[in-house]
């Protein structure tokens, strides 16, 4: 007889990324893609970057040192760009917490909706300061 | 002006022959050396050339190693995109999909690691190669140093030649000395002496009847040819 409780699946369906050596789990549901590292561009007087990827701007987050990979994610109807966020393996994980453990490791999730709001936090705070 | 004697002016001769001798020996083979030097120069410089292709090359195979990587990890990602897709349509329905991924995927990682080994064997080769060009260089300067320190002896050696010529001419028209003549001198009394050392080991050899006949028979020849001259 099980344990587990039928709303607490024991895989979960999504991608390990490797963030600086860290990994890290994101939800199938919030990555749309996985492309070749673009070329990035600067907004000028801030740190936001840019790429234009497939005719489309996308808003990139540096969450690690630049990878071979750009993890594209949707958040709130827009697609933004993880850059540093290497795709190590993609599907089904036994859940461990939060996140999923893989291979024999932890892989804690990553909210990538908190990580476009502290983003966007920071560079508010940034641009304050600088006014 | 000064006189010599028969044999004063044959032992003269007899050395400005050998002395003439020697000196179109030291520049024939001032020559040859010569010839080899620049040869052995021209060879190594094509081999420099050679390596200089041998970079281009290594340049080329680099370039397409890097391509075959960028081309790996497109297909990679293309993999990675593809058995994303598997995780979003569930476990069951996505199972065979992300099988299928995860061998090409393994694939993809076993042929980046051949290329990574190639990469490294092309490196081992160019560094090789540029050894060989190190050492090569100072050989071609070298062997460019030899053909010409050939070409300077030979035109010593000609010089030589020149000088002892001149001087050959001189001794005949002052003292009457022919090197030409003092060496056919020469060689006919070895010859002579060679001659008497054969009729003596004939003789001792029991064959005493035929060493008799052979002087006879020289014999006959010198006085026949004294009978011809005036």
């Amino acid at each position: 007889m099980s344990t587990h409780s039928p709303a607490l699946p024991l895989n979960r369906a999504g991608v390990v990324v490797r963030i600086g050596g860290e990994l890290r789990f994101l939800v199938a549901q919030a990555v749309r893609r996985f492309l070749p590292t673009p070329a990035l561009s600067q907004i000028a007087g801030s740190d936001l970057t840019m790429a234009l990827v497939d005719g489309q701007v996308l808003a990139i987050i540096a969450v690690g040192p630049r990878g071979s990979a750009l993890t594209v994610c949707e958040v709130a109807g827009e697609l933004v760009g993880l850059l540093g966020a290497d795709p190590e393996a993609v599907g089904f994980f036994e859940a461990d917490g939060s996140g999923v453990s893989y291979r024999g490791e932890r892989a804690p999730a990553l909210d990538v909706t908190e990580l476009v709001r502290s983003s966007v936090r920071g560079a508010v705070v940034e641009r304050e300061a600088h006014a | 002006m000064t006189t010599l004697s028969a044999e004063e002016r044959q032992r003269l001769a007899e050395s400005l022959a050998s002395a003439l001798k020697a000196s179109s020996d030291a520049a024939q083979a001032s020559s040859q050396a010569g010839t080899h030097a620049s040869r052995q120069a021209s060879d190594i410089e094509a081999l420099l050339e050679g390596g200089e292709r041998l970079a281009l090359r290594g340049r080329e195979l680099r370039s397409s190693v890097q391509e075959l990587r960028d081309t790996l990890e497109r297909g990679r990602l293309s993999t990675l995109n593809a058995a994303l897709e598997g995780a979003r349509l569930g476990e069951v329905a996505g199972k065979a999909l992300l099988a299928m991924t995860d061998e090409v995927r393994s694939a993809l990682g076993h042929g980046a690691d051949v290329l990574d080994d190639h990469a490294a064997r092309v490196g081992e080769l160019e560094r090789e190669r540029e050894r060989l060009l190190l050492a090569l260089g100072p050989l071609a300067d070298a062997a460019r140093a030899l053909a010409s320190e050939a070409a300077r002896a030979a035109d010593r050696s000609r010089s030589q030649q020149g000088a002892l010529a001149e001087l050959a001419l001189e001794l005949r028209q002052g003292l009457g000395v022919d090197p030409e003549l003092g060496g056919l001198v020469a060689r006919a009394s070895r010859e002579a002496a060679d001659l008497l050392d054969t009729l003596a080991a004939l003789e001792a050899r029991g064959a005493a009847e035929q060493a008799l006949e052979l002087r006879q028979r020289v014999a006959a020849l010198i006085d026949a040819k004294s009978t011809d001259e005036p």
